[in-house]
């Protein structure tokens, strides 16, 4: 009995010594040759499959968003007025007359619009990614109708003016002014509107 | 005997992690302005749940422009409102005590923007044929991430921009 357990108690004591002489370095080997296994806690998204590419801040990116949000909200803001401005306008406007409102309005009115359309225009595009909504593509669309119009409204109302200082019956394109005039409003109107019923 | 069962002691390894990964998922938002209520969905949520020692780690997380709300020109004012180009993607980690099925509230902890900000989340967990599918809402807000909200004739969208989320977790292979 006492020799069975002096017995165990050496076999046990050697292999106790054993691992007590090689554990630590081969531990440390073990440490400086191979990667630390992650902890529980530290999930990364790294670990679901993202690349470095896709979690890295793009700054340039960001400036670019901000500088098109910045401009498509200048955008909108001259835009209502510029609708305002060719209102009142179209309000001011008198037969065989070229009131002093009417002419200064349309002035404002023409450089609001195209004020506008610089801030469009000089935007960033957006992403292409997903596709334009209906009313983004008819908004887009509506350019190349009330475009003409605003360069074909100011010389018509030009040209009736100079008419109408020399007694003449309009003719020409001013005998149309009244017509531009109002399809320039309207058509305007109609590209406002249509960002805001569906934004 | 005693010897070795001391030797198997010492050297066993230890027990191995349960992992489970998104396998498919949506995230659904809705935004709600004075004209018009917008919805925008993602199908490309990605996560991770690791259970260990009684502790499940979460780690959900979703790229900003996944997010599709069928207007091209919204979804690009919605990303440089996120600050996507600085922090594209929107992290959610969480940590539970198990997968058991049910109702139950949980924490989690949102990072956007390069903010962080902790919901306590109303999670449903159900037992499907080859993993769990975890359905929750998260009532998120701009303000809880410092955001500006959009705005349209000096009206800007509800602060509250709830979003549903879908999430169908399998067995992933070490």
């Amino acid at each position: 009995m006492i020799k069975s357990i002096i017995r165990q108690t050496l076999s046990l004591t050697l292999i106790l010594g054993i691992m007590l002489a090689t554990t630590p370095q081969s531990f440390a080997e073990e440490q400086a040759s191979t990667p630390k296994k992650k902890e529980v806690n530290d999930l990364d998204l790294k670990d679901l499959g993202y690349s470095s590419k896709e979690i890295k801040a793009n700054p340039e990116k960001q400036k670019e968003l901000d500088t098109r949000a910045k401009k498509l909200k200048t955008h909108q803001i001259m835009g209502l007025v510029t609708v305002g401005l060719m209102t009142a306008t179209a309000l001011t406007a008198e037969h065989n007359k070229v009131p002093a409102a009417h002419k200064t309005l349309g002035i404002a009115s023409g450089v609001s619009y195209f004020t506008t359309a610089y801030f469009s225009l000089s935007a960033p595009e957006a992403d292409k990614k997903g596709k334009d909504a209906w009313n983004v593509k008819a908004h887009k669309a509506l350019a190349f109708l009330h475009f003409p119009l605003m360069i074909l409204t100011p010389i018509a109302g030009l040209t009736a003016e100079k008419q109408i200082e020399r007694g003449q019956s309009l003719h020409g394109l001013a005998k149309h002014k009244e017509t531009l005039g109002i399809a320039s409003v309207l058509s305007v109107a109609a590209a406002a509107s249509l960002m805001v019923i569906d934004f | 005997m005693f010897l070795t069962f001391l030797v198997l002691a010492l050297f066993s390894s230890p027990a191995n992690a349960d992992n489970w990964a998104v396998k498919t998922g949506t995230l659904t938002f809705k935004a709600n302005h004075f004209f018009k209520n917008v919805v925008g969905v993602s199908k490309e949520p990605r996560g991770l749940i690791r259970c260990e020692k009684k502790k499940c780690d979460v780690l959900v997380a979703v790229k900003l422009d996944s997010f599709d709300s069928e207007n091209s020109s919204r979804d690009t004012h919605m990303r440089e409102t996120m600050k996507a180009g600085e922090h594209p993607i929107v992290e959610v980690r969480a940590e539970t005590k198990s997968l058991s099925t049910g109702s139950r509230k949980n924490k989690a902890t949102v990072k956007l923007a390069g903010l962080e900000h902790i919901y306590v989340l109303n999670l449903q967990i159900a037992k499907k044929a080859d993993g769990y599918r975890v359905t929750t809402n998260v009532p998120f807000k701009l303000s809880d991430f410092m955001l500006d909200a959009p705005s349209l004739l000096g009206t800007a969208i509800e602060d509250l921009v709830p979003v549903d989320v879908v999430l169908e977790f399998a067995p992933k292979a070490d």
